[in-house]
């Protein structure tokens, strides 16, 4: 599984992602998205743990799924959270925000 | 195999599952320590699959856990875990972890370590088949050993090789003879001759058994057993007397399809023994002394049909016994020696 990480806006970005998976993928991008939610949710009430929690979920899981990028905003997430810094936090949920948006999948057989 | 998943994150949940089903794996998963826990305790499972952090039970927990239940069969146990640090690991192993992983885990590792894992338990299965087969092989070594000796004996053998030699103050030894065996089995071929034989000392075993004596060894149609010996008891003499009734009823049920029936001549003696095992080849519990060659020649003059006893054994029965003074036999190196049939009991 490997990830083309194109940081030009708007450009697709090709992740390869193992075609067993195939039919997981759509929940797993869902529930990324819904993490997105969560923690911009949990940022008004300054919940850094749960931010924390989230984050660490999103970096145990992405790279699994074939989504190493999931996994290193997950990592830095994580780490902001633990600092209680909620520049960093938006930044990077922006960042996976976009990400999310610019992804197109390639199944491909292991 | 069946692997059980404690995970409380569904994508994960979804991941671990799709990549161990496709490798024809059985997983059921659990969302949570404590879940892993109740479901462990009632199923059976060889392999464990739980991450670190969970809710209600962490991932250490349920190992300390597995490893403190008792149950058959080796559980082998990964942690799934994004904690790197040596610290770390080193609390995984000694909580009972036998491997872990990172995550995000690589597919191919994941599956490589759950081989590893599948190796172990194969080789304490093997392990656990051939320690059963030995204790099975044990047990028929032990049966054979105790079809042999008696099992004071072969304890004694078992802890030391040496001749045993015991002296015992008082036992009875009853000799019990098929009269005119050889000419009834004539027309018999010697693999129906071993039959009949086998048929009656069987019956004789049993008898013996039942009521505690030793059988002590068969010699042609000749069969030898004791009471009081390895073990002494006061009433050995009484417990001779009933296995020869036993054995004389026993002749008289018994069909051997001859044109005449078996009938056994008895000859029961009692007094000081010695009992034991001697040489180093052929081992075999046996018993000396006067008292034997005295029972053995109470069979040898005894009449077919009757119990020939010793003045020695008359004494300590006649209160509860019912004799008939038969007379004396001249006996040589022994002279005179009165002898009476056991008729039956007061």
């Amino acid at each position: 599984m490997t990830a083309t990480h194109d940081p030009t806006i708007g450009e697709k970005i090709i992740v390869t992602v193992d075609s067993d998976l195939e039919d997981l993928i759509p929940g797993f991008l869902e529930n990324r998205n819904r993490d997105i939610k969560s923690i911009f949710d949990a940022l008004t009430r300054d919940d850094y743990a749960a931010i924390a929690k989230l984050g660490h979920t999103m970096k145990g899981v992405g790279g699994g799924y074939g989504f190493d990028a999931i996994t290193d905003t997950g990592r830095l997430i994580e780490q902001a959270a633990k600092d209680k810094n909620p520049q960093k936090i938006k930044a990077s949920l922006n960042e996976l925000s976009d990400y999310l948006e610019r992804i197109e999948i390639v199944f491909e057989s292991s | 195999m069946r692997i059980l998943i404690a995970e409380d994150d569904k994508d994960s949940q979804k991941l671990l599952t799709r990549i161990l089903e496709k490798e024809n794996y059985e997983v059921v998963i659990a969302d949570d320590g404590r879940m892993a826990w109740e479901i462990f305790q009632t199923e059976d499972f060889r392999l464990v699959i739980t991450d670190w952090i969970m809710p209600r039970m962490k991932g250490l927990e349920l190992c300390e856990k597995i490893r403190t239940k008792e149950k058959p069969g080796y559980v082998y146990i990964i942690l799934v875990t994004s904690k790197e640090e040596k610290a770390d690991l080193v609390r995984a192993l000694d909580a009972g972890a036998d491997d872990y992983v990172t995550k995000p885990y690589d597919r191919g590792e994941l599956l490589a370590r759950v081989r590893a894992g599948q190796r172990i338990i194969n080789l304490e299965q093997t392990i656990s088949e051939k320690n059963r087969e030995l204790f099975l092989e044990k047990e028929k070594s032990e049966r054979l050993l105790l079809s042999i000796f008696p099992r004071f004996i072969a304890d004694r053998l078992k802890q030391d090789s040496s001749p045993i030699a015991d002296s015992l103050a008082e036992a009875s030894v009853l000799f019990a003879g098929i009269n005119d065996f050889s000419s009834l089995v004539a027309q018999k071929t010697p693999i129906e001759v071993v039959d009949l034989l086998g048929q009656v000392f069987s019956a004789f075993d049993r008898l013996a058994e039942q009521r505690g004596l030793e059988k002590i060894k068969t010699l042609g149609d000749i069969y030898m057993a004791a009471a009081g010996v390895p073990v002494p008891r006061p009433d050995h003499a009484e417990a001779v007397a009933e296995l020869a009734f036993a054995m004389q009823a026993e002749m008289v049920r018994f069909d051997a399809g001859l044109d005449a029936p078996f009938q056994l001549r008895v000859g029961v003696s009692s007094g000081p023994v010695v009992a034991g095992v001697i040489g180093t080849a052929k081992l075999a519990y046996d018993l000396w002394g006067d008292t034997v060659s005295t029972a053995a020649h109470m069979e040898a003059t005894g009449l077919a049909g009757s119990i020939q006893v010793s003045a020695e054994t008359y004494q300590r029965l006649q209160k509860n016994f019912v004799f008939e003074e038969r007379g004396e036999f001249y006996v040589s190196g022994k002279g005179n020696i009165r002898t009476y049939l056991l008729e039956g009991r007061k």
